[in-house]
């Protein structure tokens, strides 16, 4: 990757001498920005472009090429890209459309085969190139303008990512790299990340994404990531609609949306809804430290927004510093009377620029306070260059000590001091919750970094086991485990079930429901049936001898009358378990991200608002943990009217299990466990029913 | 202020057409006919606002004899209560509506989702009265749980729940209405049943 963005030698097949050819903007561009390598031009007119000589083929250069850059009509690439290829070229962009992202899936497959023969890479195609700061390096077609600084935009769009640049070059944003990724044929953000993860120069990784490719190496990748690097992903395709265009957009799918939130908090990872909020996002995390602690201060001459900032800080789960203590020895005695020294600090409407000073010097002095958000409400005493000053001051004596956030609310004065704080860099806002959104975006990513690394992996025992249940079924060509067989599984990995037998006829029946314990339930045992209940397959709470026997008779005979063909394996018996909280363990192996785990309540209610949360399997207990907490219904668990407190760790530890499973076993398609019956504390759960699907098969 | 028991205020549900279960109020058995079991057995108080929580619900009653086991133990425990029989509905999609008599805005009336769900999702929207068909959908639509009602594997009869609303806002001032819970309402594929109900009016 280090050739892609450093290259030392640079060669534009397609170059232009007409100003409006997309050919003569890239090289105008590198020309203008300064690149320090080797530039060569290839056009099969030859002659000469801004003094540099042009080549009829690449194969006439006498000289290495690090990267190719490609801006033909779609039909030349593939023999231009073989060229390339047989040259040793190490990197080439295409930048010419027409590919799978218009369903000319055929040619963009030829192209990367090639390339690989040859151990070349491909960025691209569909895309508008590449910028990179410290190699001053532009070679887009996009506006010549970046400002350097921290921030790697990697993009799937092409026009918004143009768009972005412009955009970062008004709002004073600097950046460390932009690159388009388009089509993705072979050059995806796993590779790009691989690149970021050792460059200084960037901090924060700034995503767009329509859909991935291969979700489990993007996800390996992000992993891999030190704590101390944000990732500020725009995900698009949250709608069913925006899902629909982004798939047809880019020839890829948009992948699962709620798997995708559930993989960020997983990985500490940030997902802005538009790209304002990326961009301010990015913009704050790329200029601070990780803080020290926890505890914010809010300093404010309004109550009002002071208030709506403390809501704010709930919503975005940044904690206000709320020891006394603390509060009274920081600053009880600069606020007046009719002001609080609790937080939110409100200095009252009086306050000049001098008394906000005072408050903050207080405020970031203070080893107990970590980070500081500053509001100002315009008011009849409010001196704009007092209060720029103040602010500018402040910013550069505190900046890389804690972090400061400031919001300012008001008409034309306070607009023109946030413009011209801006310009000097400084992290303010006219909006409280956009103030408060980049302070708990920062501390998403600092809890992710304090966590301990937890075992994710674990080994499962008779592992042999599982395989030969799995083959056997493949042998009968079943798609679906028959219940016993899911419930050895279950037994394998730790996770409780009822005690059960499968009887093969009425004595049978009646020893095992003796065996096991009064009341059982009965279900037919067969491939043919799956809706057992409709087909009167099912026995529910029997008590005594007598009932097993007239159930079993019962049921088989039903089962034939519904299907005379019914292979029938017996009836399983098995202990009918006390109602305990309904809840719901699945995995999956999701089609781009891979093996998955989801949690959530029963019930139909649950199902229909989708109260659900998803991980990226396997799991470990912590984030097992988080995935319960995460769910709304989550204080059923906890105990509410006056219920008592459940077995969360019996439930983690299914999850756990089940994550384990599903990403080691990588034939098991699905498993649900519906209902996992959940008891009180240290009584257990149980695994009442389960389905395990197998892939590839019906 | 009048405090209606469990009794008469489905009474008064049904005199505005609002499905209830068959129940009568009695002293013994004997005065029970044609009643089909199962039934449960509650305490019919104004007073007594959480009757299971006080042990003022039978439930799952099969037979006669069942029956009058029941009564004899709730005549023990409540003496100067009435006692209300009433048959055991099927169990269907819990949900809940009320009016209430805000001192701010008036009378509003309510629609949630119900059964544990009301305490933790607070799932529930209002309008104030007199409201139209369009906002009893309106109201249903706003629930994240009023997806049930659209496209999910069980039918469920919204129009009976819209109805429900519709007369529960007419009742509002008519009855000078203070405070209803009807709580749960069970929605059926066809039809609703009103299985719980309180109403204090002026």
């Amino acid at each position: 990757m280090k050739s892609l963005f450093e290259p030392e030698s640079i060669a534009v097949i397609g170059a232009s001498s007409n100003p409006n050819k997309i050919g003569y903007k890239i090289l105008d561009n590198i020309i203008s920005s300064g690149y320090k390598g080797k530039i060569y031009p290839v056009n099969n007119k030859g002659g000469e472009i801004r003094d540099l000589k042009v080549y009829k083929d690449i194969e006439e250069i006498d000289d290495t090429v690090d990267l190719s850059i490609i801006a033909i009509p779609a039909k030349f690439v593939y023999d231009a890209v073989k060229k390339c290829a047989e040259k040793g070229v190490k990197n080439c962009i295409i930048i010419s459309s027409g590919f799978s992202e218009v369903g000319n899936r055929k040619e963009e497959e030829r192209i990367v085969e090639v390339a690989r023969k040859y151990g070349m890479r491909i960025l691209g195609p569909n895309v508008f190139g590449i910028y990179v700061a410290k190699s001053n390096l532009n070679a887009t077609f996009g506006p010549k303008n970046v400002h350097p600084g921290h921030i790697a935009i990697i993009t799937q769009s092409g026009a918004l990512g143009i768009a972005m640049i412009g955009k970062s070059a008004i709002d004073h944003i600097g950046l460390s790299a932009v690159v388009s990724v388009g089509n993705k044929a072979d050059i995806d953000e796993a590779d790009l990340l691989e690149y970021f993860r050792n460059d200084e120069n960037t901090k924060v990784i700034l995503m767009y994404i329509e859909g991935f490719k291969d979700g489990e190496r993007f996800i390996r990748a992000l992993k891999k990531l030190p704590p101390e690097k944000h990732v500020v992903v725009i995900k698009a395709g949250r709608s069913k609609h925006g899902a629909m265009a982004a798939a047809s957009h880019t020839g890829s799918l948009a992948g699962s949306d709620k798997v995708f939130d559930g993989i960020a908090r997983q990985l500490g990872i940030i997902r802005a809804e538009n790209i304002r909020d990326a961009f301010n996002l990015s913009r704050f995390l790329s200029e601070i430290n990780m803080p020290d602690g926890e505890d914010i201060v809010i300093i404010t001459n309004g109550g009002g927004i002071g208030v709506l900032c403390a809501d704010a800080c709930e919503k975005y789960d940044v904690k206000i510093l709320d020891n006394y203590d603390v509060l009274r020895n920081a600053f009880g005695d600069i606020i007046p009377s009719f002001g609080s020294w609790k937080n939110p600090v409100d200095l009252t409407g009086q306050a000049t620029a001098e008394d906000y000073r005072k408050a903050l010097e207080r405020a970031l002095d203070n080893s107990n306070i970590h980070g500081v958000i500053a509001l100002y409400c315009e008011t009849a005493i409010f001196n704009q260059n007092d209060m720029v000053n103040l602010i500018k001051e402040m910013n550069e004596k505190y900046k890389n000590k804690k972090p400061i956030v400031f919001s300012l609310f008001g008409g034309e004065k306070i607009d023109k001091a946030i413009e011209e704080l801006k310009k000097g860099g400084i992290k303010v806002f006219d909006e409280v919750y956009d103030a408060v959104a980049v302070m708990g975006a920062m501390y998403r990513r600092y809890r992710y970094a304090k966590e301990e690394i937890e075992k994710e992996e674990l080994e499962i025992d008779s592992e042999k086991e599982i395989g030969e249940i799995i083959r056997n079924a493949r042998k009968e060509n079943r798609g679906v485990l028959l219940p016993h067989e899911a419930k050895r599984i279950m037994e394998i990995i730790g996770v409780s079930i009822p005690d059960y037998r499968i009887a093969k006829n009425i004595e049978e029946a009646v020893l095992y429901a003796e065996e096991i314990g009064y009341p059982v339930v009965m279900k037919i045992i067969s491939e043919d049936i799956i809706h057992k209940t409709d087909a009167g397959g099912v026995a529910l709470n029997l008590e005594n001898r007598a009932e097993v026997i007239n159930a079993y008779q019962a049921i088989i005979r039903n089962a034939k009358a519904y299907y005379p063909d019914a292979r029938i394996r017996g009836v399983e018996i098995s202990k009918m378990v006390p109602k305990g909280v309904e809840t719901i363990v699945g995995a999956t192996q999701e089609p781009t991200f891979g093996p998955t785990v989801m949690f959530g309540l029963g019930g139909i209610y649950v199902e229909a608002i989708k109260d659900v949360s998803f991980r990226a399997a396997p799991v470990s207990v912590r984030e097992a943990k988080s995935m319960i907490n995460e769910i709304s219904s989550s204080s059923i668990l906890y105990g509410i009217r006056g219920e008592k407190r459940r077995d969360i760790e019996a439930i983690v530890n299914v999850i756990v299990n089940v994550s384990n499973l599903i990403a080691r076993v990588r034939e098991i398609k699905d498993i649900e466990i519906n209902p996992l019956m959940v008891y009180e504390s240290n009584k257990g759960v149980k695994a009442v029913d389960v389905r395990i699907l197998l892939r590839g098969l019906k | 202020m009048r405090e209606l028991d469990e009794a008469q205020s489905k009474e008064l549900l049904k005199k505005y057409g609002i499905p209830v279960p068959e129940f009568v109020v009695v002293d013994n058995v004997e005065s029970i006919k044609n009643i089909e079991y199962p039934v449960a057995v509650k305490v019919c108080s104004p007073h007594i606002t959480h009757k299971t929580d006080v042990g003022g619900v039978i439930l799952h009653i099969g037979n006669e004899k069942e029956l009058n086991n029941a009564l004899n133990r709730m005549k023990k425990k409540f003496p100067n209560e009435r006692i209300l029989v009433e048959k055991m509905e099927e169990h269907g999609v819990e949900m809940i509506a009320g009016v209430i008599k805000d001192d701010f805005f008036g009378h509003v009336v309510m629609a949630g989702m119900g059964g544990i769900f009301t305490e933790v999702y607070e799932d529930i929207s209002f309008r104030k009265i007199p409201i139209t068909r369009e906002d009893a959908e309106e109201m249903i639509f706003e629930l994240k749980g009023g997806k049930i009602f659209e496209k999910f594997r069980i039918k469920l009869d919204k129009e009976a729940f819209i109805d429900l609303l519709m007369k529960i806002s007419d009742m509002a001032l008519k009855e000078k209405i203070l405070q209803m819970d009807l709580n749960p309402v069970f929605v059926y594929e066809n039809g609703i049943k009103v299985v719980d109900a309180k109403v204090i009016a002026e």
